[in-house]
């Protein structure tokens, strides 16, 4: 991809110049294009997210904000955060959902740096201390061999911060206005790539900060591992360059918009849903983390970092539950779900029961020697032949699944009880039946997932 | 990638390789090898690209046919065609890391850049 160059010229062997044309060019100049300018989002094939590269205009629905605007092929980093947008955190070494101040250099805080987004490569080619105190929050280990950090897999954390909703914010300054920073979030969930074959013997996951020491020719680059959640653009006739967040899987349809040639601004997608929610699908919050380190404090929500550049030493009494009233959360919870539980099996199943047995007796005073007809677990296997394929449908609600274990232990309760007596059983009918409205609002979130 | 960047002595690809470029048609008699420009280092052709991936290898210029179509359905009948398109070509271009790893580029056009 080229920006304003018209041409390529090179020596043939025989020492004539020869002339090529550039592709935005030429197309430009062949009208089929308005402008020689383009919007890109890298996208990823792990997490469902397609590519769009538009020449000439741009897909809006993959341009989740007023853009930050640049008048060169650089824009101004201002700092570094981890954040966690639901659920608690697993972030090592931290009790917070958010840590900014990660900017580093030289061993200090760095107020700024001049950043170039490049799809051309692949990584994030930052300062070694500021990748060193991203990592010091992850359970990652620095590799000299690949000058990258590689995920300790064993940890629990490592599971926990790639599939929940954990995210590392970029904090960038605005050339109008240097008190006005926007952020782009790109969750960890998109920073677990792999190293393979030829490069290595086996997979390897790895976070992809690869230590970089600026000079003038090379500044600091943002490559695609950043440019999977983030838009790009570029127009190269007004010498503008475009960069703002982009969805996660579940952005909105597509909405193509030419880009004239004396554009110097882009809208952002109208209406657009909240960032995070285009990621609710894929990145569940926490409800409690396995690594025992990252107790998390209130998610940010809003998905945006801290600016005042305290450090991660700092606590933020706003943002952080004190553990009394953690403690008091967790007890309410705990006795709602109790509560609410008892009451669905009192009014559910044991009414019915009760019912029920009151039906028998009054049957089987009135039809002693009919035989008994009852299912039996295997039955519910065959009609129901993936209770084990059901269950991640029930995954996401704790209490649901709870409500659909007892279901089941009072239903085999049941079919063993049957077996020695003459009860009357329930139905097939009315086990599919609970069965579906039980999981009535899982399914519904895993037809969502396959769509 | 030059179709033949995988099959050089020394060559290291991922798997399953990739189809590589080559030129056809009128692009090969009448613009191809004669038009090509002479092989050079990648740092000569991007000074910024080359010392972040520790790129080695040589690299040359080939003029291309690029065809447009109908909504970008090849089904759907071209067009356009923008001619005589600059392609960078690659036959042994590596991306090195610091440990000596290494692997040969065979896919994708790395050219993409934004010059003001």
């Amino acid at each position: 991809m080229y920006g304003s160059e018209e041409f390529a010229s090179w020596t043939l062997v025989d020492g004539s110049e020869f002339q090529a044309n550039l592709t935005m060019n030429a197309a430009y100049v062949g009208s089929y294009i308005p402008s020689k300018s383009f919007g890109l989002h890298i996208g990823s094939v792990a997490s469902k997210i397609s590519g769009s590269l538009i020449l000439g205009g741009y897909d809006a629905s993959r341009c989740f904000m007023d853009p930050i605007v640049s008048d060169t092929t650089t824009f101004k980093l201002l700092d570094i955060s981890l954040n966690v947008t639901r659920g608690l955190s697993a972030f090592l070494k931290t009790d917070k959902s958010e840590v900014p101040g990660l900017l580093k250099i030289n061993g200090g805080k760095a107020t700024e740096l001049e950043v170039q987004p490049e799809p051309g490569v692949p990584y994030l080619y930052l300062p070694k201390d500021t990748c060193d105190a991203i990592a010091e929050h992850l359970p990652v280990t620095y590799n000299e061999d690949f000058n990258l950090y590689l995920w300790d897999t064993d940890s629990p954390a490592y599971s926990e911060i790639v599939s929940s909703p954990h995210s590392l914010v970029f904090s960038f300054g605005s050339e109008a206005n240097i008190s006005q920073t926007a952020n782009i979030n790109v969750p960890f969930a998109l920073l677990n790539l792999t190293l393979d074959a030829p490069i290595t013997t086996q997979p390897t996951p790895y976070f992809p900060c690869s230590p970089w020491t600026s000079s003038g020719d090379v500044p600091y680059h943002l490559g695609r591992a950043f440019l999977q959640g983030a838009f790009l653009g570029a127009n190269s006739q007004t010498n503008k360059l475009f960069l703002a967040q982009a969805p996660g899987p579940d952005y909105p349809a597509k909405d193509v918009k030419k880009i004239t040639s004396t554009d110097s601004v882009i809208t952002p997608a109208l209406n657009a849903p909240d960032w995070d929610s285009t990621w609710a699908t894929a990145l569940k919050a926490l409800a409690s983390s396995a690594s025992g380190t990252g107790t998390g404090g209130t998610a940010n929500s809003n998905g945006t970092a801290p600016t005042d550049g305290s450090s991660s030493d700092e606590t933020d009494s706003n943002t952080v539950l004190s553990k009394g009233a953690l403690a008091g959360i967790v007890a309410a919870g705990v006795l709602a779900i109790v509560g609410g539980a008892f009451a669905v099996w009192y009014f559910i199943f044991y009414k019915k029961r009760k019912q029920q047995l009151e039906l028998l007796q009054k049957q089987q005073q009135q039809q002693s020697s009919s035989p008994p007809h009852y299912p039996s677990q295997a039955v519910w296997s065959a009609k129901d032949p993936t209770p084990e394929s059901s269950t991640p449908e029930l995954a996401g609600s704790s209490y649901q699944q709870h409500y659909l274990d007892q279901y089941q232990e009072q239903y085999q309760q049941q079919a063993q009880y049957s077996e020695k007596s003459s009860f009357v059983p329930i139905t097939e009918l009315d086990c599919k039946s609970n069965a579906s409205e039980l999981s009535s609002e899982p399914q519904q979130g895993h037809a969502a997932e396959l769509a | 990638m030059s179709s033949g960047a995988c099959s050089s002595a020394g060559a290291n690809c991922a798997s399953p390789e990739q189809p590589g470029w080559s030129p056809s048609g009128s692009y090969a008699s009448n613009n191809g090898s004669a038009k090509q420009s002479p092989h050079f280092d990648p740092g000569d052709w991007d000074k910024r690209l080359t010392p972040l991936l520790r790129l080695d290898g040589k690299v040359f210029y080939t003029p291309n046919r690029m065809t447009l179509y109908n909504n970008g359905n090849s089904n759907g009948g071209s067009l356009a065609y923008l001619d005589h398109h600059a392609t960078l070509v690659s036959e042994d271009l590596k991306v090195n890391f610091p440990g000596g790893a290494a692997y040969t580029l065979n896919v994708g056009l790395v050219s993409f850049r934004v010059c003001f």
